[in-house]
């Protein structure tokens, strides 16, 4: 696990690097003021979706498989 | 249509009927039924080349087809960018879930689904409103008929759910119509204004795209029916409402928040899914919000967004359905707590799944990421910021439910040991080469979809910036999972949603209703068999044991109550 997440921080901080040369600096959305502003937001908004996914199954909609038919 | 003021007659040339695209399919359906097996499955393959031939001849006639009838003239071919972006996108992808299910030996199955697929191709290519109920109503029948499912009780009840919810669509619709009809408005297809019969049109629409809050009917019947039925069913329905909704409905600011808010809402509850098939149906929730937002722009940029995505989404939706119909294939496994360590013995069909989860979380090259860029493109041009995050921050939980849970848990995951049953049949791996070698073609040159699209369209969507920040956000999500993955697990659950309400809100509601009721039942039954006892009791003093059995006898009963429903009858008339 530890490998696959240095290699994805590698890939990221290359991305970033690109990124740096490539985007001007009046940027058309407000975020990207930020370097590696979508990355950023992959990485909190995966994480958050999937907090809410959980904390929203395991305190109120999950029920067992049998729940309709039981 | 309008009133021609003609005659009550009926003009039907049959020449010109011929050539209606739909015919093929409603003739293939009848063939399907009494043809024998290996011929019906080589006619299912040649169905859609003849549908596509009688739509060629009639591009290329003069012919209009309008039906004069009631007084009223009907268009049953209305041909213009946007029917044909439809119509052509359902053929192709016909001919490719054809042969993926050319091993289906179930005769009901390709009846069904030629009459929905020629409904469908009827429903895009209507001319008015009238002629679109038709098809729609034909359409919500046939899709019924496709959920019933042999081997999974479940499916019965998912299938009269599916058909109250469809009727009750397809009242609003035809109340609709109807107002319409009272108030002398055109029932021609095109721009309607969201009066109180545009308001009917739009929820019975709304029903069939399966917008949030009334969505729950898709997770609830589609993974219940066949692998094979499953491929049909995602492609159809909600995409012909799609265009009902681009046809009569663009520029309506309500499309942009209840797209947003299907879009959210999808992507959540695919997280928490742990069938495969019901995730990938939430998905279908979650990905007509896009569709629904770019329409809700109005732009014409929107526009050719959300249609060019719709079209994207009947490709790749349905090799990811093909995909996990061919998981339960081989498994006779949809839960992803059942499933796991597949891509050791399934490479090629983690290849397939993977160009369906990369093209639906918008990675470059592949068809998704062109409608995508497309639609922020027509976003930022709109000026609404906002919903650029939104659907950014959906993009990033379609990659995590599908490219990144989904795949991990189904080939790789905690199970490594599952008991593979069958192998996958050569023609559902034909059926899946096709459609991903077409999702990678239309990825890598934009132009195959941009000359179907309904406006002119020169936007590039391959410039470096983009293509950079569509990388970084894959690969930040990718990172958010590496850091999660270790606390996820897959359990034996399901999560409720809104069909809660009818299925088991409505049961207790009458249930209450009822209890008062029910009093009055128990008491007036239990008087009635207490009678009838008593009167059994005093027949048998009466008459002798012998007569009585007569008397009971089935026969004897059989003929008397014939008698009596006949005297019955004629007294009332």
């Amino acid at each position: 696990m530890k490998q696959k997440i240095v290699v994805t921080l590698s890939m990221l901080a290359v991305l970033l690097i690109v990124e740096i040369f490539l985007t001007s600096s009046h940027p058309e959305k407000m975020w990207l003021h930020f370097p590696g502003s979508e990355a950023w937001l992959g990485a909190l908004g995966g994480i958050l979706l999937m907090k809410i996914a959980k904390i929203l199954g395991q305190y109120w909609l999950s029920r067992k498989d049998d729940y309709y038919h039981g | 249509m309008a009133n021609t003021g003609c005659p009550e007659r009926m003009i039907i040339i049959m020449d010109k009927l011929l050539l209606h695209p739909s015919i093929p399919f409603f003739a293939g359906a009848f063939l399907a039924i009494w043809l024998p097996n290996h011929l019906r499955k080589v006619v299912q393959l040649a169905i859609p080349f003849i549908s596509w031939f009688c739509l060629q001849t009639f591009l290329n006639t003069t012919s209009s087809f309008h039906l004069q009838l009631f007084g009223y003239e009907f268009i049953l071919i209305r041909t213009d960018a946007l029917s044909l972006l439809f119509a052509y996108a359902f053929l192709v992808y016909t001919f490719f879930a054809n042969l993926y299910s050319f091993h289906e030996n179930e005769k009901y199955i390709h009846a069904s689904a030629n009459i929905y697929i020629g409904s469908s191709l009827g429903a895009v290519l209507a001319g008015d409103l009238v002629t679109l109920f038709v098809f729609w109503e034909i359409m919500a029948l046939a899709s019924t008929v496709l959920i019933w499912n042999k081997e999974r009780s479940k499916s019965l009840g998912a299938l009269f759910r599916y058909l109250l919810v469809h009727l009750a669509g397809g009242l609003l619709f035809f109340a609709g119509i109807l107002i319409k009809i009272l108030h002398h408005q055109t029932l021609n297809l095109g721009p309607f204004t969201l009066d109180s019969a545009g308001w009917l049109i739009f929820l019975g629409f709304a029903v069939n795209a399966a917008i949030v809050p009334i969505h729950a009917w898709l997770a609830d019947a589609y993974p219940e029916a066949t692998p094979a039925a499953t491929v049909y069913l995602s492609a159809f329905t909600t995409k012909v409402a799609v265009y009902a909704f681009a046809r009569c409905f663009a520029g309506s600011e309500c499309l942009i928040w209840l797209g947003a808010v299907s879009a959210v809402y999808g992507v959540i509850f695919a997280l928490m899914e742990n069938d495969i098939r019901r995730l990938l149906s939430y998905h279908i929730v979650c990905q007509i919000g896009y569709m629904l937002c770019g329409i809700g722009l109005g732009t014409e940029l929107g526009i050719n967004a959300g249609t060019a995505h719709a079209v994207g989404n009947i490709l790749f939706k349905g090799l990811l359905m093909m995909a996990a119909g061919s998981i339960l294939w081989i498994t006779g496994k949809s839960k992803l707590s059942d499933l796991g360590g597949l891509a050791k013995s399934q490479k090629l069909l983690l290849v397939f799944y993977m160009v369906g989860a990369f093209a639906i979380a918008g990675f470059p090259f592949l068809n998704g990421y062109v409608s995508k860029a497309l639609l922020i493109k027509a976003v930022l041009k709109s000026h609404q910021e906002w919903l650029e995050f939104v659907l950014l921050w959906v993009a990033v939980g379609t990659f995590l439910s599908i490219a990144l849970k989904l795949a991990y848990f189904a080939f790789w995951g905690e199970r490594s040991e599952i008991k593979i049953l069958r192998p996958v049949p050569v023609t559902m791996y034909a059926g899946m080469t096709g459609i991903s070698l077409i999702c990678l073609g239309m990825g890598l040159f934009p132009d195959l979809i941009y000359r179907f699209l309904p406006y002119p369209i020169h936007a590039q969507v391959y410039d470096p910036v983009h293509i950079l920040h569509s990388l970084q956000l894959l690969a930040g999500t990718f990172l958010g999972f590496l850091f999660l993955v270790k606390g996820l697990h897959t359990k034996d659950v399901i999560s409720l949603d809104l069909d809660w309400f009818y299925r088991k809100g409505a049961v207790f509601f009458v249930n209450q209703i009822c209890s008062p009721i029910r009093g009055i039942q128990e008491s007036v039954q239990k008087n009635l068999t207490e009678g009838i006892q008593r009167l059994a009791v005093w027949m048998r003093q009466i008459f002798p044991s012998q007569q009585i059995s007569a008397v009971s006898h089935p026969l004897f009963m059989l003929v008397t109550m014939s008698i009596l429903v006949g005297i019955v009858v004629l007294v009332s008339r």
